[in-house]
């Protein structure tokens, strides 16, 4: 029961909240983004993003989603899959079902049991942003 | 003061229900000029004719037709000769969904708001620099919305594309809830998809799929919408034929309305 609590609260120091009302873009299950997305809001990915994406705000990737772009936000919950460079100023959250291919930047990293990174991550407490960017991201050796 | 502007259709059709009007109008004194849409009518000597004796309110009575028609002509009329009107509608017939934008839902709801006289500003939708709109212009299937770096495209093959400034899908209490705010400067592209409903469901009268769901939305200010034809048939507010592709812009605040405003 503590361990739960001790979890919980781990939470929500390093997380971020993402209320429902607030999301400003929602790219829903059977929808498909090609080209420089970019958003000033908090953006919820369900569907299939090309490209890159860019917010100012938080960022929330399903799982099922699938995003092949450089991304950059303020915050991230991601349980889907990017394949491309994540830079994130604040807290990344890799869930359980998330599948990331590429370098992560970013100050605060969180990972579940289960998530799939492949790249290298720089996890700094100065705050990641322009010019930190990793190296273009490279296609993942396929595993035998 | 106030000028009703009646469609010729609540003349021939609904006359009993004008007689009502015309009662409820003069109980609550705000009745007014009252000018028959005829279909050959020139809208725009009326406006202002109106205008220049100082009414200062524009009434619909009528459908969503007969709104956007005079909501169309006052706004392009206002573009050319800077003048202010407010306006508002009577519900006559069907399809309403302006009047209910203005949470006015019947002929009692219309005539005490027009009472009560309370405003609000609207921001309007603009279709290819000429057609104005103010709840949601539905395009067809196979259209793409292309914005200023990217494209959005459904896979969902019954779908359709929409640009909303109120909440036309009734979302209320969902994930889409507050995103339908009609004087916050912003429209929004929606994707909705129908979801396929098995023979089975159908035959047992379970017809569940048969409204289209919001999916996805895109808070804009201005869009291009590209059709799969050259002529495109949409639902902005009404019927109308444009060409492809089409671009929408946001008109801030452009419109003062009277609303049914019930206090919380």
């Amino acid at each position: 029961m503590a361990m739960f609590n001790a979890k919980e609260k781990g939470e929500k120091q390093n997380g971020f909240e993402m209320k429902e009302g607030q999301i400003e873009t929602i790219i829903g299950v059977s929808v498909k983004v090609e080209g420089d997305f970019k958003s000033d809001g908090d953006v919820l990915v369900q569907g299939i993003v090309n490209g890159s994406l860019k917010t100012k705000g938080n960022l929330k990737v399903e799982e099922g989603a699938k995003i092949k772009a450089n991304v950059e936000a303020a915050n991230a919950n991601v349980r889907g899959e990017i394949t491309g460079n994540i830079t994130i100023k604040g807290s990344l959250e890799l869930g359980e079902s998330a599948n990331v291919a590429g370098d992560i930047i970013t100050k605060i990293l969180s990972i579940e049991p289960g998530a799939v990174l492949h790249g290298n991550c720089s996890v700094s407490a100065v705050e990641a942003g322009v010019g930190n960017e990793p190296d273009p991201v490279q296609k993942p050796k396929k595993e035998t | 003061m106030y000028a009703y502007f009646i469609d010729d259709l609540v003349y021939e059709k609904h006359h009993r229900t004008l007689d009502k009007l015309d009662l409820l109008l003069t109980q609550q004194g705000v009745s007014g000029r009252k000018i028959k849409l005829s279909r050959l009518f020139d809208i725009n000597v009326s406006i202002k004719d109106c205008i220049a004796s100082g009414i200062k309110t524009l009434v619909a009575v009528g459908n969503d037709a007969t709104a956007s028609r005079l909501l169309n002509h006052a706004l392009s009329l206002k573009k050319r000769e800077d003048f202010s009107f407010t306006f508002c509608v009577v519900p006559v017939g069907a399809p309403n969904k302006i009047a209910r934008l203005f949470d006015i839902q019947n002929i009692p709801d219309a005539v005490n708001a027009l009472a009560a006289h309370h405003i609000r500003t609207f921001d309007v939708g603009l279709l290819n620099q000429r057609h104005y709109f103010i709840t949601s212009a539905i395009f067809p299937k196979k259209t793409a919305l292309r914005f200023h770096s990217y494209t959005v495209s459904s896979l969902h093959p019954d779908h359709h594309i929409s640009i909303c400034n109120g909440d036309m899908y009734h979302t209320k209490e969902t994930i889409a809830s507050k995103k339908f705010i009609p004087d916050d400067g912003i429209l929004e592209a929606v994707i909705a998809y129908r979801p396929s409903v098995s023979l089975w469901s159908r035959l047992r009268g379970k017809n569940e799929g048969g409204t289209y769901q919001p999916e996805s939305f895109f808070p804009i200010k201005k869009i291009i919408i590209k059709g799969a034809n050259k002529t495109v048939s949409i639902f902005a507010d009404t019927e109308k034929q444009l060409t492809s592709p089409i671009e929408a812009v946001v008109v801030s605040g452009a419109l003062e309305a009277i609303i049914n405003f019930k206090a919380q």
